[in-house]
């Protein structure tokens, strides 16, 4: 039980520590961490995703907490939670330092402004994965372009409308994911 | 005054949490709105400075944003009580919310009612990435790099950002790398563009002081 807890606050001290761009750009370090400890399955990832933008709060602390409950109940969500957390208090503190002197720095804008891409290029990777859960069975990508995964046409279905409304802004994301979930339960 | 006290800051922190549904962004907005525009504790400046580097420190932006705040306001003690403000709210919902998942997980309409709502999610995450990655890959025209807030109508796409884009995105798609060092290679990258930058600059700005160090040295 200690040695669990202790895992779980390292682990996502270094989450946390790492956690640049916020919370969609850490679901593919919390997705690496929490399945590559046994914490959650890939199926219980996406139910996190999809839970914590429903919820309040912010998003990675949201499934720092579901991973640490999962695993080792209410202690195990206050330490993953808690770790997540930690690193923020020095990180912001330096960043305040060096925001003040170098701001307009061309290395210093050069480092943020190349974080950026890849804050991106991480998100459409969180994306990718929860839509080839809801839609492809959890499939890998290899697995969809070698044509060897298996359409849940639902699941599509639900995403393109929902992408539609999405791009087009028509409601807020919460109640857009809690409405796709009503459409989910009614087409099973 | 009283909003300043540290139990305060703890309470407004963990209601703020408790409320926002959406993380990061939606927090900044509900901070700005209580501490610059109702409570005149920080000025609209400082309020956007906070925003920036809550969203480059790493972390969860929500967190960064609080702790900034009650750092502002009441050194570390307020960082450390807003911290952990906003973090039960989470563990409380959350864990709440993994108790019922495990308990309903077999019925067929909720197993319905989850993939829906994964779908919703993917949808709503691929919206937001398209979003950020346009302002992402663009960069102030040069020349117009140190004016700040005015060139920022005149943007123009920039390839090295375009290159890290692709090669970050194939990297986390098709490789198992840590996306901690995708993130830092990419960082790094830019870094380095930076010193190019600077190098090619220099030339360009020393010229007349060669120049005139060079008038000094006749005189």
């Amino acid at each position: 039980m200690l040695n669990t807890l202790i895992a779980l606050f390292t682990s996502f001290l270094t989450v946390g520590a790492s956690a640049f761009g916020g919370g969609y750009a850490v679901l593919p370090m919390l997705r690496d961490t929490a399945l590559s400890h046994g914490w959650l399955t890939a199926e219980q990832f996406a139910d996190v995703c999809a839970f914590a933008e429903i919820t309040p709060g912010p998003v990675a602390l949201n499934a720092a907490s579901y991973a640490g409950f999962t695993a080792a109940g209410v202690p195990g969500a206050i330490a993953a939670t808690l770790g997540c957390v930690l690193p923020s208090l020095p990180a912001a503190a330096l960043l305040v330092l060096l925001w003040k002197r170098f701001r307009e720095h061309p290395v210093y804008v050069g480092f943020f402004g190349g974080l950026r891409p890849a804050v991106c290029a991480l998100i459409f990777s969180a994306a990718l994965t929860l839509f080839l859960s809801a839609a492809f069975g959890g499939a890998s990508l290899p697995a969809l372009l070698t044509g060897r995964a298996s359409v849940d046409a639902a699941g599509l279905l639900i995403f393109a409308g929902a992408f539609a409304a999405a791009r087009m802004k028509t409601l807020p994301p919460a109640a857009l994911i809690l409405f796709c979930g009503v459409c989910g339960a009614l087409m099973a | 005054m009283r909003s300043r006290s540290l139990p305060s800051l703890f309470f407004r922190s963990l209601l703020i949490s408790a409320v926002t549904v959406g993380g990061g962004y939606v927090i900044l907005a509900a901070l700005r709105s209580f501490y610059t525009v109702r409570k005149h504790l920080i000025s609209d400046e400082d309020m956007d400075d906070i925003a920036v580097i809550a969203q480059s420190a790493p972390g969860a932006v929500a967190v960064n944003a609080s702790l900034l705040v009650g750092y502002r306001l009441r050194s570390v003690p307020g960082a450390l009580v807003s911290a952990f403000g906003t973090l039960i709210p989470p563990v409380v919902v959350m864990s709440a919310l993994a108790v019922l998942a495990g308990a309903v997980r077999d019925i067929p309409a909720l197993s319905g009612l989850m993939l829906g709502m994964r779908a919703g999610a993917a949808a709503v995450i691929l919206d937001t990435a398209i979003d950020m990655t346009r302002p992402a890959l663009l960069v102030p025209r040069t020349g117009s790099r140190l004016n700040g807030k005015k060139a920022d109508a005149r943007k123009t796409l920039s390839p090295l950002r375009a290159v890290l884009f692709a090669l970050s995105l194939w990297l986390c798609l098709f490789t198992g790398l840590s996306s901690l060092w995708i993130l830092l290679a990419s960082a790094v990258i830019g870094g380095a563009g930076g010193v190019l930058a600077m190098l090619k600059d220099r030339p360009a700005r020393e010229r007349p002081t060669t120049a005139a160090r060079a008038g000094q040295k006749t005189a």
